[in-house]
């Protein structure tokens, strides 16, 4: 980190990222991004969550200065972003998929990037790179013959060269096997130790509940929720109980004390809010009017997303894993 | 940025293929030559010179010169031209170029120089391969230019050429013919800012030298008006710098036409490039 030590004056510490009443309409008259304001303060972990379509990737790019905004500003450490803007040196990305030259190696292609890097005053590290995507002896093949995650843990390696300020990441995991995905979220984690600030957009909500400290909701290019993922999530003070029926549960929760609220989730669920609710109460309480509780757990992030998204005009193109 | 992208292109096996194929045309022209029987006379472009091959290798390099600078040359200027940016858009890994603190007109004039690089290096290949294969197989002699003024022309010798002046002349022809590739050049390289199919671009290029020849006057005197303007019909005007008297007349002119086409189609891929999203 060092985010002052570029000789610019230290007053407040801007924030990471500032984005405000961002709008992009694209050729096609379609508006992918609609008046977007979010802040990600320096060390956050922001998860950028939505349906496919909902503009997490466009934001994205505009924030890596390859897309310009129709309306708006966007910026970085407090430095406006525009193609080939200084402060990008201080940004690390895999968005969009990872792009390499295809004759290349897999080392040669990210030799390229220290290059370039080195060009703007960077100091990358190839053989720490190298090391990083735990290719072994395939970083010193073509990377027309990698697999998807095999470019995908390349992508990454890029992203983290030269110890990036701020990593913006579009979807890092995607068609990734469990042990990898692992290996993704420890990179993170460990950049995210140093300090680095992190923006994810994700479609695993599990996981951007675990990594993130910050989620935002996007649905069709707009901001429907945003906040530190406690609040997102409503702490510890939600019980999602799976019943065998919905309706009498939910009278029976309502009027119980301590209760203070009561949502339907799906067709089969209830997720109760309360102050220092206790499970053990709750299914003892429907137990004695006679409705069986099949499973319950504490409220989760894809409660929070799916509540956003229920009743609304866009429904989420269900590309969520069902646990 | 300019070392980084001719490093792109000599590790490429594309490169090494185009540049082969070219030397390897004036290789087999030589050839092809050598197994034509003595006395055989070649005919350069549509002026009323004629060469005797066999007497002088050098001759080779004209008619290695006027045999592909139609089309084969074009082909390859338009390859190098229209894959530099396209390509890297079609691979993905255009927008981490530029996600970078390097501005946009550093990243496509670097492009554009190297794509440009190369292309002068195909013309150059071309020539060198063709005059250096034609001496060894025919010899450093003078070349006997035939008299196209003559009644029977192809058989009387109208000037004699020492092979300094012959090499003199080949040299300018060849940058001539460099010349005339510039638009090409800049039309593919536009189109190259506007897609990821690097195809797509080849393909304007080389349209170009077909709606150049589609238009020409020498065919079709209807299109005199636009002919002065399309910018490869007279491509063949370096012909004459081998009549006696040598005349210039429509190079400056031809130049010209050159120069308009490179600035009005670099200008629009400065201009594109510099303001289009990168949606790939």
């Amino acid at each position: 980190m060092g985010p002052e030590g570029d000789g610019e004056a230290v007053t407040d510490r801007p924030p990471a990222v500032s984005i405000e009443h961002l709008t992009k309409r694209l050729g096609n008259g379609v508006t992918a991004v609609d008046d977007l304001s979010l802040t990600v303060g320096p060390g956050q972990v922001m998860g950028l969550v939505g349906p496919n379509g909902s503009g997490k990737t466009l934001t994205l790019k505009v924030l890596l200065g390859l897309v310009r905004p129709t309306g708006g500003r966007a910026s970085i450490f407090g430095q406006p972003v525009r193609p080939g803007a200084r402060v990008l040196g201080r940004v690390g990305a895999l968005v969009g998929g990872p792009g390499f030259v295809p004759y290349l190696s897999g080392r040669r292609n990210l030799d390229l990037a220290c290059r370039q890097m080195r060009l703007s005053g960077g100091r990358p590290d190839l053989e720490a790179a190298v090391l990083a995507t735990g290719l072994g002896a395939d970083i010193d093949r073509p990377t027309s013959e990698y697999s998807h995650g095999m470019g995908y843990r390349l992508g990454l390696a890029q992203a983290l060269l030269g110890t990036p300020d701020l990593l913006l990441l579009d979807e890092p995991t995607t068609g990734m096997d469990p042990a990898q995905v692992i290996e993704v979220r420890t990179a993170i984690a460990e950049r995210v130790a140093l300090g680095t600030t992190v923006v994810l957009s994700s479609h695993h909500l599990a996981e951007v509940e675990e990594v993130c400290t910050h989620a935002a909701v996007l649905r069709g290019g707009r901001l429907v929720a945003s906040g530190p993922m406690e609040q997102l999530v409503g702490g510890t003070d939600r019980v999602r109980l799976e019943v065998d029926d919905a309706d009498r549960a939910a009278t029976v929760l309502e009027s119980l004390p301590g209760v203070s609220g009561v949502e339907r989730s799906g067709s089969g669920a209830v997720v109760a809010q309360g102050d220092s609710l206790r499970a053990v109460d709750l299914v003892d309480r429907l137990d004695a009017v006679g409705v069986t509780v099949t499973a319950l757990r504490p409220g989760n992030f894809e409660d929070t997303y799916l509540d956003l998204f229920e009743g609304g005009r866009d429904t989420p193109s269900a590309p969520f894993p069902t646990p | 940025m300019i070392a980084i992208e001719w490093y792109k292109q000599f590790r490429r096996r594309r490169t090494y293929v185009t540049l082969g194929a070219v030397a390897g045309f004036s290789v087999l022209l030589t050839v092809v030559l050598a197994a034509a029987g003595p006395g055989q006379v070649e005919y350069v472009g549509d002026v009323p010179l004629v060469m005797v091959p066999r007497t002088s290798g050098l001759s080779v390099a004209l008619i290695a010169l006027s045999s592909t600078m139609k089309f084969f040359l074009p082909l390859a200027v338009a390859l190098f031209a229209g894959e530099a940016v396209a390509g890297e858009a079609g691979w993905g890994s255009l927008r981490y170029l530029m996600a970078r603190p390097v501005s946009r007109s550093r990243v496509l004039w670097s492009k554009a120089s190297v794509a440009g690089g190369l292309s002068v290096i195909a013309v150059v290949v071309l020539t060198a391969t063709a005059a250096i294969a034609g001496t060894v197989a025919f010899g450093w002699h003078a070349l006997p230019i035939i008299d196209g003024a003559a009644s029977r022309p192809g058989h009387t010798v109208g000037a004699t050429l020492l092979p300094g002046t012959v090499l003199g002349g080949l040299a300018l022809s060849t940058v001539y013919v460099a010349v005339g590739m510039t638009s090409i050049f800049a039309v593919a390289f536009f189109l190259s800012t506007t897609t990821r199919r690097p195809l797509v671009a080849v393909a304007g290029g080389i349209g170009l030298t077909i709606v150049s020849r589609v238009f020409n006057a020498d065919y079709l005197p209807g299109v005199s008006v636009v002919n002065q303007y399309m910018p490869n019909n007279d491509i063949d005007l370096w012909n004459y710098l081998f009549v006696r008297p040598v005349s210039t007349q429509g190079f400056l002119h031809f130049a010209l036409v050159q120069a308009a086409y490179v600035v009005v189609f670099m200008g629009l891929a400065q201009w594109w490039f510099t303001r289009k999203d990168i949606l790939e």
